[in-house]
Parts: C-alpha cells; structure tokens; sequence
C-alpha cells in the first residue's frame, strides 16, 4: 500500500498538472505538439524515458487489486508500451500522434481525462 | 543483490528495445541520430540526464565482484562518464557521434551488443537462476539449539 501511496502522490499532480496546462493553454500545447513531433529524437529520448518509468511502476507495483491501485499499474504499462513503441518505431509514433492532434477536440478531450485521472489519483494518495 | 535485481529488471527491457530499434529501423534511426548529434542542447540534456542516473547507480550500486552484476556498475560509470563528456564538451560528442555513424555496420553491431546485454540482464534480474546467485549474499537459515 505505502508503495501505491508514493507513486499516486508523484504521478497524480504531474497528471493534474499537463490536464490543466491542455485546457488552459491549447494554442501553445498544438505548437508545442507539433515542434515535438517534427524531431525524431525527442520522441525517441521521451520514449526512453517513458520505458524506464513505466518498468519501475511495475516493478514496484505491479497489483491488479479491485481498488483505485490498478489505475496506477495500468499507467505502468501504458507508459512501458507507448515508451516501447516510441523507441522501436518513432517515425510511426510520429505518424499516428500528427493524426490525432489534427483533431480539433484533442486536446479539450485529453485534458479533461488527465485532470479526472490526475485528480482521482491524487486524492487517493494525499487526502484517502 | 536485491539492487542487482531491481537495476537489471529496468534496464533490460530498455536494451533489448533499443537493441531491436537499431537492428529493424536502422535507416530511421540513422537519420534521427544524425540530426540528434547536430543539436548541441539534445546533447546536453541527454548529458544532463546520463549523469544523473549514472550518479544514482553508481551510488547504489558499485560492485565490482566478478559476477553478473558487474554489468550493472560498468553500465553506471559509463552513463556518468558520458554524461559528464556530453555537459562539458557537446561537440566532441558530435565529432565522434558522426565518425562512428559513419561506419554502415555502426548500427548492427551496437543493436546486436544491446540485444545481447539486455537478453542477459533481463534473464538475470526477471527469471533470477538460484545456481548463479553469489552465495556470499544468500540469507543462512537460522538453527536453534536446544540445551
């Protein structure tokens, strides 16, 4: 539980945090996403960095319990495939990220998802 | 042995990934590796980030018995060494990051060589074979004696 407590407490607020920035600033979040996505190396450098959190979350926790901590290993695993799949293939995760945030609704649709993610977590690991 | 384990059990899994990245994508990652050595702020932060998990590894692992965790430590002192190269000098990385592009089996035979070592660290930290557990670190069961 305390391990659950520790990753909810760390990852809840960064969550919060990129949720609120989408919504609050989306002009700049597009440009920000397509500077992003015109470098291959900064989407194989996230990637690695995504891998390498993604692992430790499941090493660490890797608990598929009736409860809120099954939110926190399924971010371990989101982030070890989307970290995997950016490192083997960048040009792809490039490919289908550019398709997605043509999407007019992207950015409101994933914010308000990180901030009621974020959030749940959060209260989970500082208040519940 | 238990920090053997857990460092072995991340950085596996990130080799073999990268490993197979530079062995089926090679013309992409030419491309992107040419373009990552011109930019001298990737550099650094990539440097930023290679010394300060080689800093955290080294100081929680610096074992240099002879036996699989030394992978581990060498692993560690090179991410700090090359993390220090890479914030002081960026260009040398430059100049000899594209040298050694240069050689069209560049990306072969580093896939292959992190293919191997993280196929090796991940059969070590996740499948954990008992003979090969150092015996100095193995817990002895405690015998009561009866007076």
């Amino acid at each position: 539980m305390q391990k659950s407590l520790t990753i909810a407490r760390l990852v809840g607020p960064v969550l919060a945090a990129i949720g609120v920035g989408m919504l609050s600033n989306q002009a700049t979040y597009r440009e920000m996403a397509v500077q992003f996505l015109g470098g291959l190396p900064f989407i194989y450098f996230s990637g690695i960095l995504a891998l390498v959190a993604g692992l430790y979350i499941l090493n660490v926790h890797n608990a598929w319990t009736p409860d809120w901590r099954s939110t926190v290993t399924m971010i371990g695993w989101v982030l070890t495939c989307v970290g995997a799949f950016r490192i083997i293939a960048p040009q792809f995760a490039n490919f289908i990220a550019s398709a997605i945030i043509a999407n007019a609704g992207f950015f409101t649709g994933l914010g308000i998802v990180l901030i009621a993610l974020g959030g749940f977590i959060t209260f989970k690991g500082y208040v519940a | 042995m238990e920090r053997s384990h857990f460092l072995a059990k991340l950085i596996g899994p990130v080799f073999i990934v990268g490993g197979l990245g530079m062995l089926f994508n090679t013309a992409v990652y030419r491309a992107m590796f040419e373009r990552a050595l011109h930019d001298h702020v990737l550099i650094y932060l990539t440097g930023v980030l290679a010394l300060v998990m080689g800093l955290a590894m080294v100081a929680v692992h610096n074992d240099w018995k002879w036996h699989w965790p030394l992978i581990i430590t060498v692993i560690g002192w090179l991410a700090l060494i090359g993390g220090v190269v890479r914030m002081i000098a960026p260009q040398v990385i430059e100049t000899y990051g594209l040298a050694m592009l240069g050689s069209p089996n560049f990306f072969i035979i580093d896939g292959g060589i992190a293919v191997l070592f993280g196929v090796l660290l991940s059969y070590f930290g996740y499948l954990d074979p008992p003979q090969l557990v150092h015996e100095s670190t193995r817990r002895q069961p405690r015998v009561r004696r009866r007076k």
